[in-house]
């Protein structure tokens, strides 16, 4: 190891922890947004106005504040994660109560001029409460369940709340990233095994008992999209002549008639990846699918080689929560996933989510800034011992 | 946790998940291959059906034309005004202006309303159609200030002669369920289709190849801009020439109409070359307006023509199946001369009436005509002479020869609902009856009545057949354009020129000599005529009329009065042209037909049509040699 900061000492300067910072990273998170830019601005017409422009510069803006997470010391985010937790949770509780109905769905807080969609700030705040969890347990029979009694219900409490809302694509999406991380702590296979079996035969219950109708109507068409080809499967439909007309190399840029001409909808948040693939065919797809493959590689070989279980937590929760946009966002264009309405993030335009996931590349970066911080005594505020 | 040799739990657990993570990557891959470059046609297909509507542009309909070129069924410039709904701020406000501007009745104004309202949005869907120029100017300056309301000038079918072609041409209208979806196009609004006549049976040929305007679309139906496709403009469909002469034709239709005390008739005329077939008028009296149709008849209309006891919409020349009376008498006769059962100078007795077992069999002359032979009896029409000539020859024998002159027979005129009716023998007696044939159904045959029955357009080509000594003359209608039959030379039938010529002869005699049943005088010097009148009963005389005397067809409600019938040809010595015409519920054939059947072949004499050049659209300039068969032209001066 050629250098070891002194951290305790707090003598790490700004600019040795900026070169720190996994840049081959943010260089493919700048590409991505560059070519979501490109999208954008061929889905306007060739204009920055509305979308391109917004897109580029909110990457900027969230960039910055992806440096500042990411040298941010590592403790005041161990400190942070609990209230964090809290409050957002308190806030899911709040739009339950109080919340904004837009679209059928209540998800909204306003306030004053702000509105506040708690369910994408929960992606986080739970990563944050579950690699600190993980970082203070001490027990060594982690395979049982109830080592991970906690986290489940630290997990599974948020996620009932986002489904009555109902946000069933953010729901599964809090469900995934919290699961990876009981299954990254250790829990037994078979757990594993026998939940996937029991949320399997709840998702048959739910589907049949609780949904709402145009939940169970995106299913139903996701199973068979010409079911009702101008009513709720009209999206899957368009989206797969818009990706099957266009080949191995794309119909060209800004030529693509199913883009251009609105039979795509969404085509610049939920269906880009659709437009790309009709613009510029499977090899742009297989390009861009590339980049966050690469992203994600990032995150993993950051997460392994942090030395501590808090920043591997965080760093391995934000590459599962990036896998799950893209996997949802590209398994549904495709048709291989009903319509959940995700983005596909730096892609899509669309504020909230290229914000809450920027915030979680930061904590990734700041596993790879603060990857050698030992666990001290000034680490911990408290010692759970069993 | 252990953190010593060897990968820990996080990371073996993280390289299992990224594994998975993988997998669904590569699933991805696939399924994007699968779409992108297996499907890829079909996608593409499907993208190009999103991008472009196809818009009809309706094909100009082909022209009928008649022998000279006289058009006959025309495109007319059309002005209208349609709306499109899409681009209207307020439909009813709109359609309210249009009608103020174009004075629309109410009634007319709601209903293009109404149609507005269920047209696609991106569809022009009619307001007003055969505008003035004036009300199309005055439109064509406030359509300005009301989006979505456009001027457009179409093509409608015209039929200039109206009544009087009605039935050869049939007519177009709008196209209902059934045509839409023989032909889809037909729904355009600009589009009509052959409902009769030849607008109905050539209508392939007639409405050409429809183009259309490629528009690409977006997914609200929103048009972005005109593909240009040469492959996709209108071909124009294929001009008919008709063998009729208009002018023959109008004749031949006035002779049904009022006239000084003479009340309008129904009835039909036959006139035809008769070297040639080719038909020169072919009339149904009453008619109707076919123009009326072009834009949709008004019910009331409709009901009128449709309900009418004279039947204007009946073509009667080539359906009406009327019983030949005496005009069937030259075919007795010459079955009779062709079976040898008589000599053309035996004599026959007719006392009025003819004695079968004890029933009377009645002469139309109830005194009698005394001693008769072949010739006489033909002249004067004796029904005896040809009771005893049907009861000697038989049923058989005398449909043989009937076949031969065109009876039973369909020809196929290029028109539809020709009627062959039926010759009447044994086998068609127990098919359609259920009994054997009896004597008394030869005596009924041999004077055109009973179980016979024929069309004018048979009787026109029975008088064809005798007139050109036996050839097996077939009609034609259509001489060029879609629906023309090629030419050949005409079969000779196996009768003897010998009784051929007597059978002339007698014909002659009806016109020109005296107690002839059809005597007049064509008024062309040098100019014989050979005719035979037929009076067809439709009702049955009953006994108990006989003793108090028949009663006369003036006295009978009009359906029981009988037909009165003319077949004739000229000259008689070298024959020309014929005619067949009858006149239904006219009473006797000398009096209603012959005057009527004689100033129609005085027409056709004078014109001559088969001397003059024909018109054909082939060159555009007019052929100097008919066309035809080589019959030398010009000859019609005799």
């Amino acid at each position: 190891m050629t250098f070891l900061p002194d951290m305790e000492s707090g003598r790490d300067s700004f600019f040795g922890k900026l070169r720190r910072i996994e840049w081959g990273l943010v260089f493919v998170m700048a590409m991505i947004s560059v070519v979501g830019t490109i999208l954008l601005f061929g889905a306007a017409g060739a204009s920055w106005e509305p979308w391109a422009g917004d897109h580029i510069i909110r990457f900027c803006i969230v960039t910055c504040l992806m440096l500042v997470v990411a040298t941010v010391d590592v403790r005041i985010w161990y400190h942070l994660a609990y209230p964090a937790y809290i409050g957002v949770f308190i806030l899911l509780i709040a739009v339950e109560l109080f919340g904004k109905v837009a679209l059928g769905a209540q998800r909204w807080l306003e306030v004053g001029p702000i509105r506040l969609q708690p369910s994408e700030f929960m992606k986080i705040a739970l990563i944050l409460a579950l690699a600190r969890f993980y970082q203070d347990a001490e027990s060594d029979r982690m395979w049982t369940i109830r080592a991970h009694f906690i986290p489940l219900m630290m997990l599974a409490a948020p996620a009932a709340l986002i489904t009555l809302q109902p946000d069933l694509g953010t729901a599964i999406m809090v469900a995934g990233v919290g699961a990876t991380m009981v299954i990254l702590a250790g829990l037994s296979w078979w757990y594993v095994i026998a939940a996937g079996t029991s949320v399997a035969t709840f998702a048959l219950v739910a589907f049949f008992f609780f949904m709402a109708e145009f939940q169970k109507n995106r299913i139903l068409t996701f199973l068979d999209p010409s079911r009702d080809p101008l009513g709720t499967g009209y999206h899957i439909t368009q989206s797969k002549i818009a990706i099957g007309s266009g080949g191995l190399f794309g119909v060209g840029y800004m030529q693509g008639t199913q883009s251009q001409l609105d039979f795509l909808p969404e085509r610049h948040t939920d269906f880009v990846f659709a437009m790309l693939l009709e613009e510029f065919g499977m090899v742009g797809g297989l390009f861009v699918l590339a980049l966050y493959l690469a992203a994600m590689a990032f995150g993993i070989y950051i997460s392994i080689g942090c030395r501590h279980l808090f920043g591997k937590f965080l760093a391995a929760g934000v590459t599962m929560l990036l896998f799950i946009y893209v996997g949802i966002n590209a398994g549904m264009i495709m048709g291989l996933m009903p319509v959940v309405g995700e983005p596909l993030p730096f892609l899509s335009y669309g504020g909230s989510v290229m914000l809450s996931l920027m915030f979680g590349l930061g904590l990734v970066q700041n596993a790879k800034v603060f990857r050698d911080k030992t666990l001290g005594s000034g680490f911990k505020s408290s010692k759970r011992v069993r | 946790m252990s953190q010593n040799g060897g990968p820990d739990l996080f990371s073996r657990r993280a390289m299992v998940l990224s594994s998975l993570g993988g997998l669904y990557f590569a699933v991805l891959g696939v399924r994007m291959a699968q779409l992108q470059i297996f499907e890829n046609d079909e996608f593409r297909l499907e993208a190009a059906e999103n991008q472009f509507n196809l818009l009809v542009n309706p094909a100009s309909r082909g022209p009928v034309y008649d022998r000279f070129g006289v058009p006959l069924a025309v495109n007319r410039r059309d002005f209208r005004v349609s709306i499109m709904r899409e681009d209207v701020d307020d439909l009813p406000k709109t359609i309210e202006a249009l009608a103020s501007i174009l004075q629309m009745s109410p009634e007319k104004a709601k209903e293009s309303l109404s149609e507005a309202k269920i047209s696609p949005r991106f569809m022009p869907s009619m307001v007003a159609e055969n505008l003035s120029w004036e009300d199309y100017s005055r439109v064509s300056v406030y359509a300005a200030s009301f989006p979505g309301v456009r001027c457009e000038m179409g093509e409608a079918r015209n039929y200039p002669l109206a009544e009087s072609m009605a039935h050869v041409l049939g007519y177009v209208a709008k196209a209902n369920d059934k045509d839409v979806v023989t032909d889809p196009q037909a729904r355009h609004p600009g589009i009509r289709v052959g409902k009769e006549g030849i607008e109905k049976a050539q209508e392939k040929g007639l409405k050409g190849v429809h183009g259309a305007t490629k528009l690409e679309v977006n997914a609200h139906g929103r048009v972005i801009r005109e593909v240009v496709d040469p492959r996709l403009n209108p071909k124009s469909g294929t001009p008919i020439v008709l063998t009729i002469d208009a002018e023959i034709q109008q004749v031949a239709y006035d002779q049904f109409q009022a006239k000084d005390e003479r009340p309008a008739e129904a009835g039909s005329a036959v006139v035809m070359d008769i070297r040639t077939g080719e038909l020169l008028a072919l009339v149904s009296a009453p008619s109707f307006d076919p123009n009326k149709f072009v834009d949709g008849i008004s019910r009331t209309d409709f009901n009128e023509y449709n309900s009418a006891e004279m039947r204007p919409l009946y073509h009667k020349a080539v359906r009406g199946i009327y019983p030949p009376g005496s005009t069937y008498k030259m075919v007795t006769a010459l079955a009779a001369l062709e079976a040898g059962i008589t000599d053309p100078e035996e004599t026959i007795n007719c006392p009025g009436f003819y004695m079968l077992g004890n029933h009377r069999f009645h002469c139309h002359s109830r005194g009698g005509h005394g001693s008769v032979n072949l010739h006489s009896a033909i002249k004067v029409s004796c029904d005896v002479y040809f009771y005893e000539m049907g009861r000697r020859i038989g049923g058989d024998k005398m449909a043989e020869v009937a076949r031969g002159f065109g009876f039973g027979q369909r020809f196929d005129l290029g028109i539809p609902g020709i009627s062959s009716s039926h010759v009447p023998d044994n086998a068609w007696k127990m098919k359609n009856r259920g009994q054997p044939w009896q004597v008394y159904d030869s005596l009924n045959v041999a004077i055109g009545q009973g179980l016979i029955a024929a069309t004018p357009l048979q009787l026109a080509v029975m008088t064809a057949r005798i007139a050109s000594q036996g050839k097996a003359v077939e009609p034609r209608l259509i001489r060029e354009g879609p629906g023309a039959v090629p030419i050949t030379p005409f079969k000779s039938l196996p009768f003897s020129y010998q009784n051929m010529h007597l059978v002339h002869e007698g014909m002659i005699a009806v016109s020109n000599e005296a107690g002839g049943t059809g005597r007049g005088d064509l008024g062309i010097e040098g100019v014989r005529m050979a005719g035979k009148t037929g009076t067809a009963q439709v009702r049955r005389i009953t006994m108990a009329e006989r003793r108090t005397g028949v009663r006369s067809n003036a006295s009978l409600p009009w359906r029981q009065r009988d037909h009165a019938l003319f077949v004739c040809y000229a000259p008689a010595e070298e024959p020309k042209y014929c005619c067949a015409l009858v006149v239904d519920h006219g009473g006797g054939g000398g009096a209603a037909a012959a005057p009527r059947a004689r100033e129609i072949m005085k027409a056709t004499l004078l014109k001559d049509p088969s001397s003059r050049p024909a018109f054909t659209t082939r060159t555009k300039t007019a052929d100097i040699t008919p066309p035809t068969d080589g019959t030398p032209p010009g000859d019609g001066k005799a």
